[in-house]
């Protein structure tokens, strides 16, 4: 064989030994045929007349020597003899890459054929299997690469990457499916022939026949021990499963895996970077609004802004209003957003339980959503408004700070029915408590303003009295130097009193003469205060000095025309004294004339006459009644009403007085005496009173009537009461009756005129006596006047 | 006959009494003030009426001239007076009694006959 060989590649045999030892030894396949040909020309087989070692090796062909191909492999792809052929035909070289699939399992080959001699080739060759499944396989990725990088929906993705893979791998069907939540590890199944695979059993046969798979791979993809995805394929018909195929399937969900994870992750990206650039621009908006409010703008500007920028963050498709409480208000208005036409509409609307929408919000501090106006029983009153406005979705988020009340509401409207994502919800909440900082802020700025300029006032007026101030003012340091005056503090700037108040804590007030630059003496009124600083000490004296010069003259004239008023009252009474006094003597004369000439005509029986006479006695008498008068109430205003007391018998004076009032009236006269214990006190004095109280009974009775007297002892005195059956006395005028000059005022009563002091005299005498005096009445009844006597008068009046 | 000393400036009274007391059995010398007695000039009466207010000197003061006099020394004295406060005046100035005007007729001669019976 060997030698068939050598024969055969003559004639140099020198070289040729040469050659033989690296022919026998390289590690490529080599091999030198001849190439037959049919009758028509046309390569159909070659026979191999040299064979290497390392052909054997590199092709599985045993014994190929003096064989040709078709004898060896019969299945052999017809483009090895074209390719062949046409190198012998040409005379050229040829280099190419073939695989031969039946042929060691399918192994490609690089191949070098040098065509010599008479229709023969030598030709080179080396298994490159290896290197073109690297190849393939790195053309499938690419490939896939490609494929998936412009892919960013996972599903897509693993439908996109399966379809290749099963393209690739020529197979029915490849899918990819993502499972979760499994933590045992799956293992890599395949099966080349499920028909006779002794691993499936009977029902996964049945099951896998029915969806029509006759070879599978299944590959579990795990991550951090977690299986979490399979990637599989099938094919119909049975198939035997190369490593590389198994590899590859491996790598492609690793693939897929990882650029669904790239996708997801760029989707998040996508999705953050979008989120941002609307947190961006919402955050933009916020701090435009929040600029808007810092520099003063209205509130309408700044929520406005605002306003404008959440309905960007909604494209345009909702409509927004911020409504507000104003300090110290109870109903809600529009502050911003919609339509001028919608603030008329719901402005004023109250804040509470019953308000729908964004009265409902501040009152209960949540959000009030309204899907469907229109589906929502509580909208009816409303619907109205919704329907005018064109809205059907309501959202009213309540606006407030952190713990703060609620300020207003952050309204959103959409003219189709919607309920809020959580997106929505998001930009509701960041707005809203964007608009809570500019509305509380406002309110605050609204507030100080008005604090401030409550504050301005007070202290211009505070300056304005301080300055003006007819009082002089000084704030004094501790060296007593004026460090603060008013303008008229000014006139008494060496104030002896300030001075004096240096250093003490508190000085009263003190009225002092000051002698002034030009030797004017002023009456000034002076006093003094410490003023203590934060640690209480004390920093300087407030002195205050008031100028009481015309005060004190005002003062000294009221003193004298109050003493020459006194002196007059006093001249008054004396006049009325002497007056009274000097009345009595002539009256004495006249009464004693009457009498006397009243005694000669009953001696000579001239009744008639006697008789007038009688009569101008008692009017004498009752002149003399009302000098009496006079003469006590001026002795009582001049406090020169004296008693003479004595133990006297009351029921003796009483009967005395009853006796000689009688002869005088026709009135009937009701007394059951009663034993009375002596009281001490002024015999004349009580008579009067006595004589008083039942003249004024007859006076304001009707003639004829009764008088009832009663007298007791009661605890610590007596008791004496006389009642008539006459006109009364109004209560109005109760009180008054025993004021001086006070008459009672009645049409039966103008028959009495009188000087009203009797009842006068009679209460001072009774006081006097330490005793009282009081009258019950009732007009058309009649009156009692009752007075009470201590047993003595001991306790000086 | 009794006689009584009566100083009074106002003449009516004077004649009041008079008539008053006339054909009574009394004698009334009548002075306008109390100078005849100051001077011991009037004999030592059996009754002194005195008014109080007077134009010379004040009755109280002849009433207590009278009553420190030994001459008129036991000589009762009524005071006259429109004071009612004559009556604590008179006991303290030594009077017997004082009589407040007006006084009636019966009054008058009640007080005097008291003093001669």
């Amino acid at each position: 064989m060997d030698n068939y060989a050598l024969h055969n590649i003559e004639p140099n045999v020198p070289i040729a030994d040469k050659y033989l030892t690296l022919f026998n030894n390289i590690a490529q396949g080599f091999c030198i045929v001849e190439l037959l040909f049919d009758t028509a020309g046309k390569p159909y087989d070659y026979r191999f007349l040299e064979v290497n070692p390392a052909f054997e090796k590199q092709t599985g062909i045993e014994n190929a020597l003096g064989k040709t191909m078709r004898q060896l492999q019969p299945d052999m792809e017809e483009y090895w003899y074209e390719l062949f052929g046409n190198a012998v035909k040409t005379g050229q070289p040829v280099h190419f890459e073939r695989q031969a699939e039946n042929l060691a399992g399918g192994v490609w080959y690089e191949v070098f054929a040098y065509p010599f001699g008479n229709q023969q080739l030598a030709i080179l060759f080396n298994d490159i299997t290896l290197r073109k499944r690297l190849q393939d396989r790195q053309a499938f990725l690419l490939k896939l690469n490609d494929a998936l990088r412009p892919l960013a929906d996972p599903l897509e993705i693993q439908a996109v990457a399966a379809k290749l893979l099963g393209q690739h791998l020529d197979v029915n069907q490849s899918h990819y499916g993502e499972v979760s939540g499994r933590h045992h590890h799956e293992e890599l199944r395949q099966s080349d022939d499920v028909t006779t695979d002794p691993a499936i059993s009977q029902t996964e046969r049945a099951a896998l026949a029915a969806a029509q798979i006759g070879a599978y791979i299944a590959v579990p993809l795990v991550k951090k021990e977690e299986w979490v995805a399979t990637l599989s394929i099938h094919s119909i018909a049975p198939r035997n499963w190369k490593q590389h195929e198994i590899e590859l399937v491996e790598e492609t969900a690793e693939r897929i895996w990882a650029a669904v994870e790239r996708a997801k992750a760029q989707d998040a990206l996508r999705k953050s970077e979008e989120a941002l650039r609307e947190s961006e621009s919402l955050l933009y908006g916020q701090k435009e609004a929040f600029q808007a409010a810092m520099s003063g703008q209205s509130l309408a500007v700044s929520l406005g802004v605002l306003f404008r920028t959440a309905i960007q963050q909604t494209a345009g498709e909702a409509r927004a209003a911020f409504f507000m409480i104003p300090p110290q208000g109870k109903d809600l208005y529009l502050v911003a957003g919609m339509s001028e036409e919608y603030a008329r509409d719901v402005n004023g609307f109250a804040v509470g339980p019953e308000s729908m929408a964004f009265g409902l919000a501040v009152h209960s501090g949540n959000a009030v959503i309204t899907p469907d106006v229109e589906k929502e029983p509580l909208w009816k009153p409303w619907l109205w408004l919704a329907r005018k406005h064109n809205y059907r979705a309501c959202w009213s988020f309540p606006v407030r700070t952190e713990g703060g009340p609620a300020l207003g509401t952050f309204a959103m409207y959409y003219q189709n029915p919607r309920q809020p994502n959580a997106r929505d919800l998001e930009l509701a909440a960041l707005v809203s408590h964007a608009a809570a900082i500019i509305m509380s802020r406002h309110t605050e700025l609204v507030e100080r303003t008005q604090a401030e300029e409550a504050l301005r006032k007070s202290e211009a007026l505070l300056t304005t009295v301080f300055k003006v101030s007819p009082i002089g003012i000084g704030f004094t340091d501790l060296n007593g130097k004026i460090l603060l005056s008013n303008d008229e503090m000014l006139r008494f700037q060496n104030h002896p009193g300030i001075r004096a108040a240096h250093g003490k804590p508190v000085t009263p007030l003190m009225e002092m003469i000051f002698t002034d630059d030009d030797n004017n003496k002023i009456w000034t009124r002076v006093a003094s205060i410490a003023v203590r600083n934060d640690r209480d000490e004390v920093i300087g004296n407030v002195s205050v000095v008031t100028d009481i010069d015309e005060l004190k003259r005002i003062a000294e004239a009221l003193q004298e025309s109050e003493r020459q008023l006194k002196q007059l009252i006093k001249l008054k009474d004396e006049f009325i004294g002497i007056a009274s006094h000097e009345l009595k003597t002539p009256v004495t004369s006249m009464k004693a004339y009457a009498e006397i000439v009243h005694e000669r005509l009953e001696e000579t029986g001239d009744h008639e006459n006697s008789d007038l006479l009688m009569r101008l006695t008692a009017q004498i008498d009752r002149l003399t009644t009302l000098i009496n008068h006079l003469l006590d109430t001026a002795r009582i205003a001049e406090g020169q009403l004296q008693l003479i007391v004595e133990s006297i018998d009351v029921n003796e004076l009483l009967l005395e007085r009853i006796e000689e009032i009688k002869r005088t009236t026709n009135h009937r006269f009701v007394w059951q005496p009663q034993e009375l214990p002596p009281v001490v006190a002024d015999r004349e004095r009580i008579g009067q009173v006595i004589t008083n109280l039942l003249s004024n009974a007859i006076k304001y009775s009707p003639k004829g009537s009764d008088i009832t007297i009663n007298s007791q002892a009661v605890q610590n005195g007596i008791e004496i009461s006389v009642q008539d059956r006459g006109y009364g006395i109004p209560v109005s005028d109760q009180q008054k009756i025993f004021d001086r000059f006070f008459r009672v005022t009645a049409n039966k009563m103008d028959t009495y005129p009188g000087m009203g002091l009797g009842l006068y005299i009679t209460s001072q005498i009774i006081q006097k006596h330490n005793g009282a005096i009081s009258v019950k009445s009732e007009p058309g009844k009649g009156s009692v006047f009752t007075f009470f006597l201590p047993y003595t008068n001991n306790q000086p009046k | 006959m009794k006689h009584i000393v009566l100083v009074e400036d106002d003449a009516a009274i004077k004649d009041i009494f008079q008539l008053a007391l006339q054909n009574k059995g009394y004698t009334i010398t009548s002075l306008d003030n109390g100078d005849r007695i100051t001077s011991g000039e009037i004999e030592s009466p059996d009754l002194f009426v005195l008014d109080r207010q007077l134009s010379g000197a004040n009755g109280l003061d002849i009433c207590r001239f009278i009553k420190t006099n030994e001459k008129y020394l036991n000589v009762p004295v009524i005071m006259l007076s429109a004071n009612p406060d004559i009556v604590t005046l008179a006991i303290e100035a030594g009077a017997e009694e004082a009589l407040t005007k007006p006084f009636s007729l019966k009054k008058l001669r009640e007080t005097i006959l008291k003093y001669f019976v």
